[in-house]
């Protein structure tokens, strides 16, 4: 409050020159993105590999079926959940390694909720939007598609045509659980990728946004959206050798046609990030890094108390050993938090490895078996 | 040259392990780094002096537009939002209007089973107004 203006003036220059480099990223990216702007009525096409059917849209929100040969009568439905703050094409990144693909092979209705780019008609939207409201809408869309023009399927007859299953992935796991627990009356099984449950852990992100050293009303209040740079920076700081290694990998892999074209697609999909809505962004950190809500069961979405222990149907929750953005402790707290029985399945990856890659491959069998509705054994390794 | 080539071999090798060794340890330095409360404490630092200099920026420019009546992007970003939650009002309408329509034509669908249904006879309730042979449809169609 007493601050001179000599002194804001100073702390203005050290500023400039402390963030030179994320302001000219910004700036750049600003640029590039004025010349090259979509026209509003413009639709983005499908990223994906897989063939995929555009089934709902609302503003830039979309809801894909994914095509395929295998028939699909007599199984639930499934709604692929991504997280909010990146591009959903990561479960579909790739022939060969695509977790949509291989579902979709595995003979079950795979359906993907795209969030689209999230732009400044977003900004007021509380994150129980997006979790309550979203997943509702596109639920409904995938019933309506899968169900209900099926009239004389055994599914529409035994569950009364509402059930679905999720699978989320990272916050869209969270994303996942929390409407699971809003709504245990229409999700039949749900899988969990990678998705941070308890939020005190000894990771870095938990480290950085903490409330005392993370203001983050300050930063919503005063720049709305978070902007992708801002977190593509701070991802890349968690790892500061992580950039160098990855060129070091790809120059010593150069010679390998299948592993630079994995590196294309994946370098594509990592610099490819999305706004964050301001009040979302702000309810997201402070529900979970700053005061574990879901922990200390004292999450609150748009007034409504959740507990997770009205969820008492099957969870499968897969955990990547090598992940340093949810650290695998974060995950398996779950357990003990729902009260329908939980699956584990560890593998031997990283963050991104877990949704997409050689390793992931012998997962997507486990949750192809999972939400066939055979049981799968908990505490399996997949090395 | 069989030796040399070894010897080279070697001297490549080596340095290879040296490099990875070194690699290793700079990135297991720079990892603690990033935990440590220095690193947080220079981040936060770095951060708020930011948010200074862009509410100053922010602060002046919005006085400007509004010294000469400018129409500001916030401005048209309320706008938008009030658009957007009145599009998915009528999204819910719509999606209500739907699942009705559908309850109804399942239900219609149930009713047309029910009259294609070959009627049976009532359990001796009333065995005098029952026209024998035709069931309920005799007795509907006498009524």
């Amino acid at each position: 409050m007493n601050t001179t203006i000599p002194e804001l003036i100073g702390r203005a220059h050290v500023a400039a020159w402390d963030n030179i480099e994320i302001a000219s990223r910004i700036a750049a990216r600003n640029a590039l993105n004025f010349f090259d702007a979509r026209k509003p009525d413009e639709v983005e096409k499908y990223p994906g590999v897989t063939p995929a059917t555009e089934i709902f849209r609302l503003d830039g929100l979309r809801v894909f079926r994914y095509e395929g040969k295998t028939d699909t009568s007599g199984k639930l439905p499934m709604l692929l959940v991504p997280a909010l703050i990146n591009r959903s094409y990561i479960m579909d990144l790739m022939p060969g390694s695509s977790l949509a693909g291989a579902l979709r092979e595995a003979g079950l209705p795979v359906y993907l909720l795209d969030w689209g780019l999230p732009g400044p008609q977003h900004d007021h939207l509380p994150f129980s939007y997006f979790i309550d409201d979203v997943i509702s809408m596109a639920s409904d869309a995938v019933v309506r598609d899968c169900c209900c023009k099926k009239a004389t399927d055994s599914i529409c007859r035994t569950s009364g045509c509402n059930k679905i299953s999720l699978l989320g992935y990272c916050m869209g796991g969270t994303m996942s659980l929390l409407h699971a627990a809003l709504h245990p009356d229409r999700i039949a099984r749900l899988s969990l990728l990678a998705t941070p449950v308890n939020f005190h852990d000894d990771g870095v992100l938990s480290k950085w946004s903490r409330k005392d050293v993370f203001d983050v009303d300050a930063i919503c209040d005063t720049i709305g959206a978070m902007d992708p740079a801002l977190l593509q920076t701070s991802f890349q700081l968690m790892k500061p050798l992580s950039q160098y290694q990855k060129l070091k990998g790809l120059y010593e892999s150069c010679t390998d046609p299948k592993a630079l074209d994995s590196y294309l697609h994946l370098d594509k999909w990592v610099n490819d990030n999305i706004h964050v809505p301001r009040e979302t962004y702000r309810e997201y950190v402070k529900m979970t890094y700053q005061d574990n809500a879901l922990v200390n069961n004292k999450i609150s979405l748009g007034g409504r108390a959740v507990d997770l222990k009205t969820f008492t149907s099957p969870v499968l929750n897969i955990m990547a050993r090598k992940d340093h953005i949810v650290p695998a402790e974060s995950s398996r707290m779950l357990s003990e938090m729902v009260g329908g029985e939980v699956s584990e399945v560890m593998i031997d990856a990283g963050h991104i490895g877990i949704a997409m890659g050689r390793k992931a491959r012998d997962m997507f069998a486990a949750v192809a078996k999972f939400h066939c509705g055979d049981k799968v054994n908990s505490h399996c390794i997949i090395d | 040259m069989e030796i040399m080539e070894n010897f080279y071999q070697d001297i490549l090798k080596n340095a290879r392990d040296m490099q990875n060794f070194w690699e290793n340890r700079t990135s297991q330095m720079l990892d603690e780094y990033v935990k440590s409360q220095t690193f947080i404490g220079a981040m936060t630092k770095s951060l708020e002096s930011s948010l200074d200099a862009r509410k100053i920026l922010d602060a002046s420019v919005s006085r400007w537009a509004e010294m000469f009546n400018i129409v500001t992007k916030k401005e048209f970003d309320r706008l938008n939002q009030q658009t957007y939650d009145g599009n998915v009002r009528l999204q819910k309408i719509e999606s209500g209007i739907q699942e009705m329509t559908r309850l109804m034509e399942r239900q219609i669908e149930l009713l047309a089973k029910i009259a294609k249904q070959p009627a049976t006879a009532p359990a001796q309730a009333t065995p005098e107004k029952t026209v024998k042979g035709k069931g309920a449809q005799g007795k509907r169609e006498k009524a």
